[in-house]
Formats: structure tokens, C-alpha cells, sequence
């Protein structure tokens, strides 16, 4: 082996060292943390903080977005998920209309239509498997008032048991629905519900532990930390035999 | 600063790729294909209304609560078709199920949004649900034979075809 070769994999050998040092601190103490989950009860502390929770998709209360609904109560978009006052009724993207009619109420979202009784219960959560469209744009009303379905595939009136749609081609109106804003207690209450009892401290470490917590780069990262640590162990027993081959030099 | 050889880069590369894919939703079959294959003629869209005594028999049937207060179906004649969703693991698997005087015709996974399991939607698996009844106590008459690995999905689609013959009972006295 010539001299520069050498000296490359020595350079090799000493930055990746640097470089994955950090890591593998970081893996040996929540791997030992991990080790002792019982001793230590990471499961029974839950974290509440809101940049962590924010990064397992628990948004906080500045994502609220909330309508009114059957007169004293609301509907709540929070996180991907569809809330009746602070109960959760559905998965579902935010509302764009609310249909309060005579059987049951319809909660309108650009892929799903939530029926509802009168006192909030979920009766059925309809998709485009169950619908004659994809995506819903908007909600309109005819002249007389009875609801329309602004679509992909056009627009769309509703029979009495919203089970079957029939195609509408005449003049409607479309009415923006309209927000309000929950009280501090309510969006409380609704956080409680969304955000549970917040994430367990076991989580929280075996996330860092496999750079999870980071998504798919702390993963990656995490990941060439292990490859790098393999090179390291190859190169340092390489250069180790490499040395004890070596003949021992004579003095004379 | 230290060299960076062309070939790790390219493994790097290949590892960062191999990352980047991910589990998605994969349609097998439409929904409503499914309902056009099943009967002969144009079913009737229909729904069942949940009573309180349905509910607490669907409850012992698939082991929870049932969310919801109506469940759609097709029907022509003696025949009818149920689209229903269970989660395997983490993420619904659609399910059409046709059964006819109380026997299951048909099962087919329709969409499955699992990254493991979507074994459950071979003839092999799927063919075992062919001729299933139920017996006394809301049990199938046969075992449905398991797949190593995709525990929790047989689970949900065994789950769910008991639920479909006894929404079928329900529906056709």
C-alpha cells in the first residue's frame, strides 16, 4: 500500500470519527435509558411541550378553525380531525359547508359529507367511494334554498336521505360559511381532547434514539451514523493488522 | 477537508431512495366496479338503521363499538353487498363482501393503506371466506386460515365478514 492511500483512509478514519462522536453519545444514552424503561417509569411521564407535541403532529390551538353549528354549539377543525363541541366525530379536511336540514345535519369537507343527528351523534361518514365525485369545491343553494354540491363532476343535489344525487344545472348561490371563535376554556377543553394526555417520556427518547423525532432525515441521519460506526470498527482493525504485520525495527 | 469517493455518494444516494418510499393507499379494485360485479341486474342502494339492540349485537359481533348510525348496502333479490372498513394495523382496509341466503359468495380487499399484510388480497386468503355462515353465537363455521405477518389484517377482514353476514341477516328476514 503506498503512502497517500494510507493517509486518505487515516483522513477517513478520524473525520468520520468526529462526525458520528455526537451520534453515538446521543444513541448510547437513550439506548440506556430505553434499557431501563420500567426502573426509570418513562412511560408514566407525559410531555406536554408544545414544540414536541407540534412534531408529532399535536398542533396547537392556533390551528382551531371553528364554525357554528345546530345554534349553541360549534364545529372545530383541529389536526386532520372533525370535532362536535369537543368531541371528535371524524377524520376530515375543514368544513365547507354546514347543511342543517329536516332528517339529520351534513357536515361538507372537500372529500367526505359527515351526517349528523340533531344532537351531534355521527350517523354515517360518506366518501368518494359513496359519493358521484371526488372532490367538493364548494356548497351552494338553489333559489329556494336547497343545498348544492359544487364538484369536479359538477353539481349535485341531494335527495331527502342524502343517498343518492341527482345532476344541477341551474342558477345557485354560494354562501362562504362562517367562522367564530372558541372562548380560551373551550379551545382548553378541545386541546385536552385532540392532544390526550400529551406523549409518554418512552416515546419521546425511543424517537431520538432512531432520529424519528427528526422525521425522515433524523432517521437517515441516524442510520449513516450506524454505517459509519461499521467503517470505523473495519478501518481501525484494519490499520490495527496492518501494524502488528509491520517487522519490528532493529536498532543497531 | 477529508475526500468523499464517488461510490459512497452513490450508496448514500441508493439508501436515501430506498427511504423515500412509502406505504400508500393502493386501490385493487373501485368500489363500485365491485357493486356492478356483483349483481346481474341494478342493486338498490340501501341503508340500515342502527337501533340500539343492532348496535349491541354489532358490538359482540366485532368486539366494539360501531361508529355510526346507518350503514349503506346494495340489495337485488335474496343478494346483497356491504362496503365496510376495519383498521388492520393503523389504517382502514376497505372490504366488499356479497352474500347470498345467508352464505358468503365473495370477499375482496378493495383498498388496502397498510404497509404490511396486503397479502390478505390473494385468491389463496380471500377464497377461504367462499360458503362462510354464521353459527350459533355469531361464529363463522370455518377457520379462516392465518397469514404469518399479516396477523392484525386477517383479524380485521375475519372481523368484518362476520360483521357482513350479520348485517345480512339483519336486512333480509
Amino acid at each position: 500500500m503506498n503512502l497517500p492511500r494510507k493517509r486518505v483512509i487515516l483522513s477517513w478514519h478520524r473525520w468520520m470519527g468526529f462526525l458520528s462522536a455526537l451520534f453515538l453519545v446521543v444513541l448510547s444514552i437513550t439506548g440506556l435509558a430505553l434499557n431501563h424503561t420500567e426502573r426509570l417509569g418513562l412511560d408514566s411521564v407525559q410531555i406536554k411541550n408544545s414544540l414536541l407535541l407540534s412534531r408529532y403532529g399535536m398542533s396547537n390551538g392556533t390551528q382551531i378553525k371553528t364554525f357554528r353549528i345546530h345554534r349553541a354549539n360549534t364545529v372545530s377543525h383541529l389536526g386532520g380531525q372533525i370535532f362536535y363541541n369537543a368531541h371528535p366525530i371524524s377524520n376530515g379536511e375543514t368544513p365547507l359547508g354546514i347543511i342543517e336540514g329536516e332528517r339529520f345535519t351534513v357536515i361538507a369537507t372537500s372529500t367526505n359529507l359527515i351526517y349528523l343527528t340533531s344532537q351531534g351523534e355521527l350517523i354515517e361518514t360518506a366518501n368518494h367511494s359513496q359519493l358521484p365525485f371526488k372532490e367538493l369545491t364548494a356548497v351552494g343553494y338553489t333559489p329556494n334554498k336547497k343545498p348544492v354540491l359544487i364538484t369536479d363532476t359538477g353539481q349535485w343535489k341531494p335527495d331527502r336521505d342524502w343517498l343518492n344525487f341527482k345532476t344541477y344545472d341551474s342558477s345557485y348561490t354560494v354562501e362562504p360559511l362562517a367562522k367564530t371563535v372558541l372562548s380560551e376554556s373551550e379551545t382548553d377543553v378541545l386541546l385536552e381532547a385532540f392532544q390526550g394526555g400529551g406523549v409518554s417520556l418512552y416515546r419521546v427518547i425511543l424517537d431520538l434514539h432512531s432520529g424519528r423525532l427528526f422525521g425522515w432525515g433524523g432517521r437517515t441521519l441516524m442510520d449513516l451514523t450506524a454505517i459509519a460506526i461499521l467503517l470505523l470498527i473495519t478501518s481501525g482493525i484494519g490499520g490495527w493488522l496492518r501494524k502488528s504485520r509491520r517487522p519490528p525495527t532493529t536498532t543497531k | 477537508m477529508f475526500p468523499f469517493p464517488l461510490k459512497l455518494y452513490y450508496y448514500c444516494l441508493i439508501l436515501l431512495t430506498a427511504y423515500s418510499v412509502s406505504a400508500k393507499e393502493d386501490i385493487y379494485l373501485k368500489p363500485d366496479t365491485f357493486i356492478e360485479q356483483s349483481f346481474d341486474g341494478v342493486p338498490e342502494q340501501k341503508v340500515l338503521w342502527l337501533t340500539k339492540d343492532t348496535k349491541a349485537n354489532i358490538k359482540s359481533v366485532l368486539g366494539r363499538d360501531y361508529q355510526g348510525l346507518r350503514i349503506r348496502y346494495w340489495q337485488l333479490g335474496d343478494r346483497t353487498a356491504w362496503i365496510l372498513e376495519e383498521i388492520g394495523k393503523v389504517k382502514p382496509i376497505t372490504t366488499g363482501f356479497l352474500i347470498e341466503g345467508d352464505q358468503m359468495l365473495q370477499m375482496r380487499v378493495l383498498i388496502y393503506r397498510e404497509s404490511h399484510g396486503w397479502e390478505v388480497r390473494y385468491p389463496f386468503f380471500t377464497d377461504q371466506f367462499t360458503g362462510l355462515e354464521l353459527e350459533n353465537g355469531n361464529k363463522l363455521n370455518k377457520k379462516i386460515d392465518g397469514i404469518s405477518g399479516a396477523t392484525l389484517s386477517v383479524n380485521a377482514l375475519t372481523r368484518l365478514s362476520r360483521l357482513s353476514l350479520f348485517l345480512h341477516q339483519e336486512v333480509t328476514p
